[in-house]
């Protein structure tokens, strides 16, 4: 869902860079220097996701791994998903480079937001929700993904109204996709890694056995 | 709590995991972006609209503009992302796809295109020749002389148009080729994503030592 150079009015193109460049600041900000690696690590995934590519019948998508960025990053999703963007505009040509910042508020406010909501569904429900809380976070994350693209769309011009309502009905397929893997990932994690997901479980810790 | 997996399996899993994605990845998979090709035989110029490696663009508008940015001719592709259209100027073709966000652009150049085409000023090109006269009163003396050099005209054409057919599937894999996303380019960019992430690492760590 990256979109190319031109599209969205100047306006809009403006107003998104500087979200953009805020989300980015604040990102840096609730940088731990000690996760840095994990940070590098979602950069990465976030570069590699749009290659993986899932067969759906004839078509295919990709993979965006928007919502468990979000889950596992919070704010700092937003330089991460930067550099991964900056990274596939460079070297695949997915997205212009103009386009950068409309396409980071697209994917990081989502992802903050679908993370947030899905780290409080763990907390709340425990370790075993995990399938559920992540493919909260995928799906939504891809679903607002694509209503703020749209609506950023449709403000830049009347004529795109028809495009945003196309982008919301060809990315459903994409959202039950992401939020199996985004679930299959998060239960994956919290039994290999949870100290990597950084949600405080209540009381339950110590029940925690480490061999 | 589910007990977590022992030390060394479960790096062992993460590892696995990894280089799974890592492998899908750059193997064949959906593009995201769009591509146009043209290629002119003759005065047909043919093309296709796709997304490389994720299949064809059907039923997209397709533009053709001249230089001076008039459209020259409006048409959609089929099912397989096909179009085709016959070429009536010897002028640069600009063809641009549009669909959902994305653009592509292909321009076919005006030397592709058969000589015998008039220019993009309408006029008609002078007969090959040197003794022609303008064609009105083709003097008889000369007509042994015109039939020569028309055939000649012709026949360059015909050639022409038959190595550009021969060459086009060549073009068309030359330019999968240069679209193929390989191991080189994910690896390219995972080596930045480490160095970005590498220099962000020791300036924390600079600033956090003079601090102390």
């Amino acid at each position: 869902m990256h979109i190319v150079d031109g599209l969205v009015s100047p306006p809009v193109l403006f107003g998104a860079s500087a979200a953009a460049v805020a989300g980015v600041a604040l990102g840096l900000r609730a940088l731990d220097p000690d996760r840095l690696p994990r940070v590098a690590m979602t950069s990465a995934a976030f570069f590699v996701a749009s290659l993986v590519h899932v067969p759906i019948g004839p078509a295919s998508t990709h993979l965006m791994l928007t919502g468990l960025g979000g889950l596992l990053l919070g704010w700092t999703a937003f330089p991460a998903l930067l550099v991964a963007l900056l990274l596939q505009a460079a070297f695949f040509g997915f997205g212009g480079v103009t386009a950068l910042g409309v396409n980071t508020v697209v994917l990081a406010v989502p992802a903050v937001v679908a993370g947030a909501i899905a780290r409080l569904v763990l907390r709340w429900k425990g370790p075993g929700s995990a399938f559920a809380a992540g493919a909260l976070a995928g799906g939504s994350a891809v679903l607002m993904a694509a209503g703020l693209l749209g609506a950023l769309l449709a403000v830049s011009g009347p004529a795109f109204v028809p495009l945003a309502q196309a982008l919301m009905a060809a990315h459903l397929p994409v959202t039950i996709v992401e939020a199996l893997v985004t679930g299959a990932a998060l239960s994956f994690l919290m039994r290999v890694k949870p100290e990597a997901v950084p949600v405080s479980f209540p009381a339950a810790a110590a029940g925690t056995s480490h061999a | 709590m589910p007990r977590a997996m022992p030390g060394l399996l479960r790096h062992a899993a993460v590892a696995v995991l990894i280089a799974g994605l890592t492998w899908s990845a750059a193997t064949p998979a959906a593009g995201h972006r769009l591509e146009v090709f043209a290629v002119a035989e003759g005065r047909t110029v043919s093309g296709q609209a796709y997304f490389p490696r994720g299949g064809p663009a059907a039923d997209v508008p397709v533009s053709v503009t001249g230089p001076d940015g008039t459209v020259l001719v409006h048409l959609k592709t089929d099912a397989e992302g096909r179009f085709a259209f016959t070429a009536e100027r010897r002028t640069d073709h600009r063809i641009t796809v549009r669909i959902a966000g994305h653009e592509a652009h292909w321009t076919v150049p005006a030397d592709e295109l058969p000589k015998g085409l008039p220019g993009h000023t309408g006029a008609s090109p002078a007969p090959a020749s040197p003794a022609a006269s303008p064609s009105a009163t083709p003097p008889p003396a000369a007509s042994p002389a015109v039939p020569d050099a028309a055939s000649a005209t012709r026949l360059e054409a015909v050639v022409e148009e038959a190595v550009a057919r021969q060459i086009r599937p060549l073009r068309e894999e030359l330019r999968a080729h240069d679209e193929r996303i390989g191991w080189t380019d994910v690896l390219g960019g995972l080596g930045w994503v480490a160095g970005i992430f590498g220099a962000l690492a020791w300036v924390t760590a600079r600033r956090r030592a003079k601090t102390l």
